[in-house]
């Protein structure tokens, strides 16, 4: 029996010529919260329709519970609930009514299901307001109580804080937080949003061009990003050349016209200074970094493209 | 199954599409009141009840009911694409055939819920215009009986089209070809029975009741003498199981 929730080994999808997700192995623990991090069209919706089975396999395998989903249908879903892409409802119903939808064909046994997952999102019960009507964050609030009305051990979230305003955005972030926390429940949540993602996530996933180029926990991840001394001075050419020349410095990189990154932590920063001053170039600032995630995320990737 | 058909009822609250359909009903049901109402008995066009309900059964069978339910079936299937609740009820999980069935099952009972909602009408006018002589419990019985099969015989005749609509992810393609479909049968329904299901349809009616028969008669320009109403169903039955079986594996093969 595997430890993960979820588990993919070697998951791929072609679609014609072009693969949307290549060997990606992605392994999901118990009560933890993961975050698939990538830009747009990255390859986290198509990973997370195969997880569901809403998609064929093209190779490889996932596993939900120690089982794939194919055949097990009846038995799976019931644990799960998911928002892929957008959430999705009938216009001319209301929230309540919707849910009260999807909560009879779950045959949720409940009394007050609707009314609590409604509650927990901050959306009114009973109210006259038609989904066509809804706002973006309304929309994505009634998704995640969709998600939620059955109590499922494991949600699946797509982008699940898009359209919604800050103040939505970070309530939405708590809850998924405390669901985790205080009702032990395993999420897997997929974001273009970088900080989103590094508040959230216990571990993290990042997905490039359908390729899984890292996955680790978020503490880990921390660890592995670099140190500098990041250097701000008046003239960066002299600068660089003073460092160059004088301490034998070639791992550094220049930011803009008034800054420095200097990879080698162990240089002595009083002697740097001094020499720098000495040689007419003001220090305005000097002192020790770590890479941001975003950074990483640069580095890593090749380029810019999340948030 | 039944818990299914249920919330897809319920998934069709408010909806125009459904409330137009039940207008135009009504307004189908009042045509054939105000003609029994100013048609003369001494007319052979409304001297008698088999008349007044084989004309109303016409206009609802020979266009009205195939148009509107090729409408609404597209709609229903569409709709899940269009709104982007498929994934959600997938995750249910509700199976693609359940799905399917269900759907089917709505169409069924909303077209035999028109059928007798017009059939209301047509007794409603026999009693209030008066005058035909055999406006009895028997008559009343066969033109019952002959509603109830349109209802139901018309769903099926379109199972075609109900697989057009579960194969596109659009409304053009099924709604186009129903009309498509229809045309043929307008022209020459007599060569189509027992081939095509909407025309098979009349060689079935035909044996329901005289006033039946002579409607079919009417209808299709021929004596109905050569066809066979068990052949008329099993061709319908055929294609029906065949569309229904296609759908089924166009539907397993869409990716959500």
């Amino acid at each position: 029996m595997s430890d993960y929730v979820i588990e993919t080994k070697q998951l791929t999808k072609v679609y014609g010529d072009q693969t949307a997700v290549n060997a990606v192995n992605l392994h999901v623990k118990k009560g933890q919260i993961y975050g698939l991090l990538g830009r747009n069209g990255a390859g986290k919706t198509t990973i997370m329709k195969m997880i569901l089975g809403l998609t064929s396999i093209t190779s490889g395998e996932a596993n939900v519970f120690g089982k794939n989903i194919k055949g097990q249908e009846k038995r799976v879903y019931p644990r799960i609930g998911a928002i892929i892409e957008t959430p999705g409802f009938y216009p001319n119903l209301t929230g309540t009514e919707n849910l009260e939808i999807f909560a009879r064909l779950r045959g949720t046994a409940a009394p007050n299901a609707v009314k609590n997952a409604l509650e927990v999102v901050g959306l009114p019960y009973k109210d006259k307001k038609l989904f066509g009507k809804y706002s973006l964050g309304m929309k994505q609030r009634l998704g995640i109580a969709n998600a939620i009305l059955h109590d499922p051990e494991l949600l699946i979230l797509d982008e699940p804080t898009n359209g919604l305003d800050p103040i939505g955005i970070a309530e939405v972030r708590n809850f998924i937080k405390d669901l985790s926390a205080s009702r032990g429940k395993t999420i897997l949540i997929s974001s273009h949003i970088l900080s989103e993602i590094q508040l959230l996530a216990d571990d993290i996933g990042i997905i490039d061009h359908g390729v899984l180029l890292e996955e680790s926990s978020m503490s880990e991840l921390e660890k592995k990003n670099r140190k500098y001394i990041l250097l701000q001075v008046s003239d960066v050419p002299k600068a660089a050349l003073i460092l160059e020349r004088q301490f034998q410095q070639k791992n550094y990189s220049v930011q803009d016209d008034h800054t420095l990154r200097l990879y080698d932590t162990s240089l002595d920063m009083g002697a740097v200074n001094k020499e720098l001053v000495v040689q007419d170039v003001t220090v305005i600032s000097s002192g020790l970094c770590n890479d941001t995630l975003e950074d990483y995320f640069k580095r890593i990737t090749g380029g810019e493209g999340i948030a | 199954m039944v818990t299914i058909i249920v919330t897809e009822i319920r998934k069709w609250k408010r909806n125009k599409t459904v409330w137009a359909i039940l207008f135009l009903t009504v307004l189908l049901g009042v045509f054939a009141v105000e003609r029994a109402c100013h048609i003369s008995r001494n007319s052979p066009l409304m001297d008698s009840f088999g008349d007044l309900y084989t004309l109303a059964f016409k206009s609802l069978t020979s266009l009205f009911l195939p148009i509107v339910l090729g409408i609404f079936s597209t709609t229903l299937f569409f709709d899940e694409h269009k709104n982007d609740t498929l994934k959600a009820l997938l995750i249910i999980p509700v199976s693609k055939a359940q799905l399917y069935f269900s759907k089917v099952t709505v169409v069924t009972l909303l077209s035999a819920g028109l059928s007798l909602l017009t059939f209301t009408f047509c007794i409603a006018g026999g009693l209030i215009a008066g005058g035909f002589p055999d406006f009895n419990v028997e008559t009343v019985m066969q033109a019952g009986l002959l509603f109830i099969a349109g209802g139901l015989l018309v769903p099926i005749a379109l199972l075609p089209i109900i697989f057009l609509a579960a194969l596109s992810k659009g409304y053009i393609l099924p709604i186009g070809a129903t009309l498509l479909c229809l045309t043929p049968v307008i022209i020459a329904p007599s060569v189509l029975m027992g081939i095509h299901p909407l025309a098979s349809m009349l060689g079935i009616y035909a044996y329901i009741s005289d006033a039946a028969l002579e409607m079919v008669e009417t209808w299709a320009y021929m004596k109905i003498t050569t066809v066979s109403p068990v052949s008329c169903m099993l061709s319908m039955l055929l294609i029906g199981a065949f569309s229904a079986a296609l759908s089924l594996v166009a539907l397993q093969n869409q990716s959500y």
